[in-house]
């Protein structure tokens, strides 16, 4: 009688235990999912860097070809180019530094892959908000140009 | 079993297995190939004082390939060649578009009328070394695919030349620069065929498209 009680229990704390960690294809399986939120989230901003990228270089182009432009109308251009610049290069550096899973489970446990993805989420954020308010701001600019004089990239 | 259960039963497996094979399916979704006879000039294109029609040209171009060398149009003179844009870093699109041009560049591996011509669209960090590194990993060479780097400006201007002609929608999951588009230029330097570099039926039709680009009248 005792022996099976010890059996009981032994298989009860083995199936908490076991209970209580998600079995590798079911880690893998989470750790895939949250990856492909990250990567939505830079499909998802990562046409606006491509616009980014074209607007600059059409204002910087404007800047150039606009020798007589007021000083005060050109720093605020400038100020727009660099900002759009810094949020284009944010991306760019992001995809550089981004670590695909099988690289991360080299070293890193469950726990600490999903933190980095969730820190990475966090860095595309970032990453988005700078993309969206410049891009802004870049049209904003570039419209209040193009009324002052007549180009041909609308 | 008498003949009627006998018939039941292989009528049963046949039509089990009949259900079972999607190969009708399947051929009906792969792409027709079209064997075009010639391929259209793509591109804006202008009406000179004589009447004879100025079809849209890629201009010349200065860059810096994996090994280090200057390319310029000249050194692609006589040749058709195809363009992508990529850079190494990049995590969704580039991988398979860069095993797409290997289909292309394996398919006209011993044409030397061919060439391919991959720039980065992230010279910052895509320098010649890092190019080299990349061409190496796929065990190919220059000239006949030159992984090419220069100015961020200049990069990006050739890329607005390519995709006039080309890109339909600015708001591609990669970006104006970088939708993933395969482009045939012909020895003119005219731009003859494009494909979506993601998808393995419009690359099939793009490797036919060289093909009639290279060979008989196609590049007439």
């Amino acid at each position: 009688m005792k022996n099976i009680l010890y059996t009981l229990i032994t298989l009860a704390v083995l199936a908490v235990i076991g209970c209580g960690e998600p079995s590798i294809s079911e880690q893998f399986a989470k750790q895939e999912a949250e990856f492909a939120e990250v990567m939505k989230g830079h499909d998802d901003v990562m046409p606006k860097t491509g616009q980014l990228s074209k607007l600059s270089r059409e204002m910087k182009n404007y800047v150039v070809n606009t020798p007589d432009m007021n000083d005060s109308i050109k720093a605020r251009v400038n100020q727009t180019i660099v900002k759009m610049l810094d949020a284009e290069e944010a991306m760019f550096a992001w995809m550089a530094d981004i670590k695909q899973l099988p690289e991360l489970r080299k070293d890193k446990n469950h726990k600490e892959i999903l933190d980095y993805l969730e820190e990475q989420e966090e860095v595309m954020e970032k990453v988005k908000k700078m993309t969206n308010e410049s891009l802004a701001q870049g049209k904003e600019v570039w419209a209040g140009l193009a009324t002052t004089v007549p180009t041909d990239t609308e | 079993m008498n003949f009627t259960k006998f018939f039941l039963f292989t009528f049963s497996v046949v039509l089990m297995f009949a259900a079972c094979d999607d190969s009708a399916n399947t051929a009906g979704e792969i792409t027709e190939i079209k064997k075009r006879d010639v391929l259209p000039i793509l591109g804006n294109r202008d009406v000179a004082e004589n009447g004879d029609t100025i079809y849209h040209k890629i201009p010349d171009f200065k860059f810096v390939n994996q090994n280090g060398d200057t390319v310029t149009n000249a050194d692609l003179a006589g040749k058709a060649y195809v363009v992508d844009f990529f850079f190494i870093s990049c995590p969704t699109i580039c991988p398979k578009v860069t095993q797409q041009m290997l289909r292309v560049h394996d398919a006209f591996k011993n044409n030397d009328k061919l060439a391919l011509v991959a720039h980065t669209i992230d010279p910052k960090r895509d320098d010649v070394a890092a190019l080299k590194n990349y061409a190496d990993a796929l065990e190919v060479e220059a000239p006949k695919w030159h992984f090419v780097t220069g100015e961020k400006d200049d990069l990006y201007e050739i890329a607005d030349d390519y995709f006039s002609v080309a890109v339909e929608n600015p708001d591609a999951p990669g970006g104006f620069d970088h939708s993933g588009r395969l482009i045939l230029i012909d020895e003119n330097r005219h731009v003859r065929a494009f494909a979506n570099g993601t998808n393995p039926d419009e690359v099939t039709q793009f490797i036919a498209d060289i093909e009639t680009l290279l060979t008989g009248d196609g590049g007439r």
